[in-house]
């Protein structure tokens, strides 16, 4: 593990990261327009799992909010990289970082859960909401907020 | 189960509070102690002109320290360009030591060629 951050960090990416004036700020930029998207996206939809808003037609937000959360989480990884090479060795040590990482890990896996479990029955939700789909959601709603939250105490732990 | 906007809401709101509040600070000035300002004038040791922000060491007190300065584009925009920092050149630092006792201090400001710049 400290082999391959090592490895990153002295990379030409990692150098790259370091040494531009420009290149940290706009990654930086993105990871937040990222965070926006992720939690615009999925902190939403959970919302509306839990009952909020109940007057939005489910069939047209659940695929709208699924969409803007996924093309969230691909900004979040393609940036979250590119910090991450500027800094690998360091970052792997970072408690708040490791956190994160294991949470996403967790947040990803009851998302992908959720769609496997629950797609066929986003007809019926609103008349007959599955308990277990609403914990689902009020954990999603957890994971993120804490992910986001640990992302931003990344730099004061 | 039907759960109301304002339970969804109170659901919401426990997850923010329930995030993890750190046990120390490294990088904001908080865990910088302000009242033990330390001003030397030293070569500089090394030299890491990078982001997400400089960094210079130095010899203090029998140690070597680690100066946190500011990120690239703020020390450029301030007058501190990379060509100003070299290993040998002597600096004038004014900073603050972490309270946890590491080696390591946040830079208030910096001299370097008789010219100060402000690095908050």
């Amino acid at each position: 593990m400290e082999e391959i951050a090592a490895a990153l960090e002295a990379s030409s990416l990692g150098a790259a990261m370091r040494d531009s004036t420009i290149l940290y700020p706009i990654v930086n930029i993105l990871h937040l327009i990222g965070l926006v998207m992720v939690l615009g996206g999925i902190g939403l939809l959970d919302l509306r799992m839990l009952g909020l808003a109940r007057q939005l037609p489910l069939a047209g937000v659940y695929g709208l909010l699924t969409g803007t959360a996924v093309a969230g989480v691909c900004v979040q990884m393609g940036s979250g990289f590119l910090l991450f090479a500027s800094d690998a060795t360091a970052l792997i040590a970072n408690d708040a970082f490791l956190l994160k990482m294991l949470l996403f890990a967790a947040a990803l896996l009851n998302a992908a859960l959720f769609r496997l479990l629950w797609r066929k029955r986003i007809a019926t939700w609103d008349a007959a909401p599955p308990f277990a789909g609403r914990m689902q959601s009020a954990l999603s709603l957890f994971m993120w907020g804490t992910i986001g939250a640990l992302g931003r105490l990344i730099a004061y732990v | 189960m039907h759960l109301r906007a304002p339970t969804a809401l109170v659901i919401m709101i426990c997850a923010m509070l329930l995030a993890p509040v750190p046990l120390s600070a490294h990088h904001g000035w908080s865990s910088y102690d302000a009242s033990k300002a330390v001003k030397v004038e030293v070569p500089l040791a090394a030299v890491r002109y990078q982001n997400p922000h400089g960094e210079i060491e130095i010899e203090h007190e029998g140690k070597t320290w680690v100066i946190v300065l500011a990120p690239v584009s703020r020390m450029q925009a301030r007058g501190l360009p990379q060509d100003d920092l070299k290993v040998g050149e002597t600096v004038i630092v004014e900073a603050y030591p972490r309270r946890d006792g590491e080696p390591e201090m946040r830079a208030e400001r910096i001299t370097v060629k008789g010219k100060t710049v402000e690095l908050r």
